[in-house]
């Protein structure tokens, strides 16, 4: 585990005793085209740490690259420099072909575009996650129908995508990303296809999971409203954490 | 596990782009469909030649006149062309033959001695028949291979007297006297009309007049054999007293493939020094043998042309991989972001790429198997193809989506999964 390596200046406050950290992030750099003369540095030693059930939000103006570090803690790819331990693994020592792993079984993605496999039913897409994990089949299809119904899309289960409206398909996104009860939700903004009511609800799901099912959810977005009602907003600027504030969701949960 | 699903998502990805999925089986559709039609129709003909060969004797070989180059490798002369006749000192006379009948004493069961008289046409009142007519010594009947019905094959004394005498077929019998029975039909008199002349025959024997199978397309006006006298046949003909074909057959026991080469030997002594003709003999087997060797000629040239439609097919269906595989980028984007592992998107798009050449080459099965069928039956050989063809079909087909469908699996494989997120 991370937490013996020496902590650098700006490091956070360390977790109370009893509360678990699932995301650890140290100095954390991410630079492109390296050696190169239009060398790019995205992320200039970004410090976050989660607790576990924690409602996260990290927010800032596209280009500042939150996308980026999303990435990093999605291990869809990997810091140039830095330790990133996520619930207990410390990323470094996990190598390429074993990141889709982490993925599959401490993740859970919800894109703004939705991103359901299409021809195949929401059913089928919930179990997908738990298909490449090796469930047995039958412990699939019940698991799966348990979160559509706690979703509430127990009564669309065999529907095709494109026989779903904007915020069904985002539910069934959801169901999906909790299909291996993953150590995060990793949602990229969630809202941000679907017009306010509809956006409403799946916001209302978020925390409706988070307080029922002690979810911790990483909520990116560009929308300071949506921000607020999270637990902590961590506000992003060029490459570096220029706020951690409380938000709204904290306030109501004490 | 994955297996299955990976099967029915590749369906449901065929079943929702129909025409596509069909214009990429084609290739595979017109290659295993050829080759598996092309097999059939050559099998059962080898089957069926194989065995009318082997019905005509055994041990029997058959020896004639064949044309010899002369020195710039021209041919000459011509055996059985209409243009130019074989001369009368260039024929096998009945000297040598009588000649070879006693060095071979004891090898030989019977030489049969043909000559075609030619075809012509029987009336009877308003009733007609056509025929072909052979002359034949008594020897040949024991080469033709021919089921009397009703009287007796043609004898010495009715060959060595030269008796306008007959043999014909019930078929003949049925369209001169219909009605009449082949019994009854003994000792009638035929008229049979051939250029100008017309011949009378009595009739000794029928024999059942059995459909040949290259006859079989071509039932219409059926033309039989009436077999006559071989003097009679000449005396028509006024062919001279030679021969440039005859069919040997053998006492049992006899090793045939040397009796073949000491049989042709004999006779090429005698034309040691003819400038324009040589002998060859050919037995069964050898017979056969060249068959098998002509088929298998054309199997490698229908192979070629097979597999240049299935190399065609296959880079058609490595193409539509290809486009399936960006078309699906965010798909292969979002299934790593949930957890595939390279080695599972590269299955399923292998699987995929399986999927489609194994239907496709289903479907060229079923439709080589129906050509196949229908070309066969055409030729009179009515025959399936063999099992073990059609699973050999199938594999390939299989080989084929493995092998084209792995560059485009790769591919997808590979994809960086943001980079593939992203993608529009």
């Amino acid at each position: 585990m991370g937490e013996e390596k020496k902590m650098s200046p700006s490091s956070p406050e360390i977790a109370p005793e009893g509360e678990k950290t699932i995301i650890s992030m140290r100095g954390i750099y991410k630079r492109f085209y390296i050696g190169q003369p239009n060398e790019l540095e995205i992320l200039k030693g970004i410090d976050l740490e989660v607790k576990k059930g924690a409602f996260l939000s990290i927010v800032g103006a596209s280009g500042s690259g939150k996308s980026t570090l999303m990435n990093i803690i999605g291990a869809l790819d990997r810091p140039t420099e830095g330790a990133y331990t996520l619930d207990g693994v410390e990323m470094h020592d996990v190598p390429d072909r074993g990141l889709s792993e982490i993925r599959n079984r401490k993740i859970g993605f919800v894109f703004q575009t939705f991103n359901l496999i299409p021809r195949t039913t929401a059913l089928s897409n919930v179990e997908l996650p738990m298909l490449y994990a090796g469930v047995p089949m039958l412990e699939r299809g019940r698991r799966a129908r348990e979160l559509l119904e706690l979703v509430g899309m127990g009564e669309r289960m065999k529907h095709m995508p494109n026989e779903l409206s904007g915020g069904q398909k985002q539910r069934v996104a959801i169901a999906r990303a909790m299909a291996n009860d993953p150590a995060i939700i990793l949602a990229d903004e969630p809202t941000g296809a679907l017009d306010s009511q509809t956006g409403r609800l799946v916001m209302d799901l978020f925390h409706t999971l988070h307080r029922e099912q002690g979810k911790t959810i990483v909520l990116i977005t560009h929308n300071p409203e949506l921000a607020a009602e999270t637990e902590e907003i961590i506000t992003i600027s060029d490459g570096q954490v220029i706020g951690r504030e409380k938000g709204g969701g904290a306030l109501a949960a004490h | 596990m994955q297996l299955i699903e990976n099967i029915a998502l590749a369906v449901n990805g065929l079943r929702s782009n129909k025409m596509r999925a069909l214009l990429t089986m084609l290739g595979i559709i017109i290659g295993i469909g050829s080759v598996l039609a092309i097999v059939t129709v050559g099998d059962s003909m080898t089957a069926s030649v194989t065995s009318v060969m082997n019905d005509m004797g055994a041990n029997s070989i058959q020896l004639g006149l064949v044309n010899r180059p002369d020195e710039n490798g021209e041919y000459r002369g011509n055996v059985s062309g209409s243009g130019s006749r074989i001369s009368d000192e260039d024929l096998i006379t009945d000297e040598m033959v009588l000649r070879y009948r006693e060095a071979f004493a004891g090898q030989i069961q019977a030489i049969a001695l043909t000559d075609y008289t030619g075809s012509g046409q029987a009336k009877n009142g308003r009733n007609r028949a056509v025929c072909d007519v052979q002359g034949l010594n008594a020897d040949a009947f024991g080469t033709v291979n021919l089921d009397l019905i009703a009287g007796h094959f043609l004898n010495d004394r009715e060959v060595e007297g030269a008796k306008n005498v007959a043999v014909i077929s019930d078929k003949f019998i049925e369209k001169l006297f219909p009605g009449l029975s082949p019994q009854d039909a003994l000792g009638r008199e035929i008229k049979v009309q051939m250029g100008d002349e017309i011949e009378t025959f009595a009739v000794t024997g029928v024999y059942k007049y059995e459909i040949s199978g290259m006859m079989q397309a071509m039932t219409g006006d059926v033309s039989t054999n009436v077999y006559i006298p071989l003097p009679v046949s000449l005396k028509i003909t006024g062919n001279p007293e030679g021969y440039s074909y005859m069919q040997i057959k053998a006492a049992d026991g006899v090793n045939l493939e040397q009796f073949r080469e000491r049989s042709k030997a004999f006779f090429a002594r005698f034309y040691r020094s003819n400038l324009n003709y040589d002998i060859e003999a050919y037995s069964m087997d050898s017979m056969i043998g060249q068959l098998t060797g002509m088929l298998g000629t054309m199997s490698i040239a229908i192979g070629i042309i097979a597999g240049i439609s299935l190399l065609v097919g296959g880079i058609g269906v490595m193409n539509i991989m290809l486009v399936s595989v960006t078309e699906r980028t965010r798909e292969i984007g979002t299934r790593k972001a949930l957890g595939a592992k390279n080695s599972a998107i590269r299955i399923q798009f292998i699987v995929e790429s399986m999927i489609i050449c194994l239907i496709g080459g289903a479907i060229g099965v079923a439709l080589g198997t129906g050509l196949g069928r229908l070309g066969s039956t055409l030729l009179g050989f009515p025959g399936w193809p063999s099992i073990s063809i059609v699973i050999i079909a199938v594999c390939f087909s299989m080989a084929i989506g493995v092998f084209f469908g792995y560059y485009p699996a790769n591919k997808a494989a590979k994809l960086d999964p943001i980079e593939a997120l992203r993608y529009e």
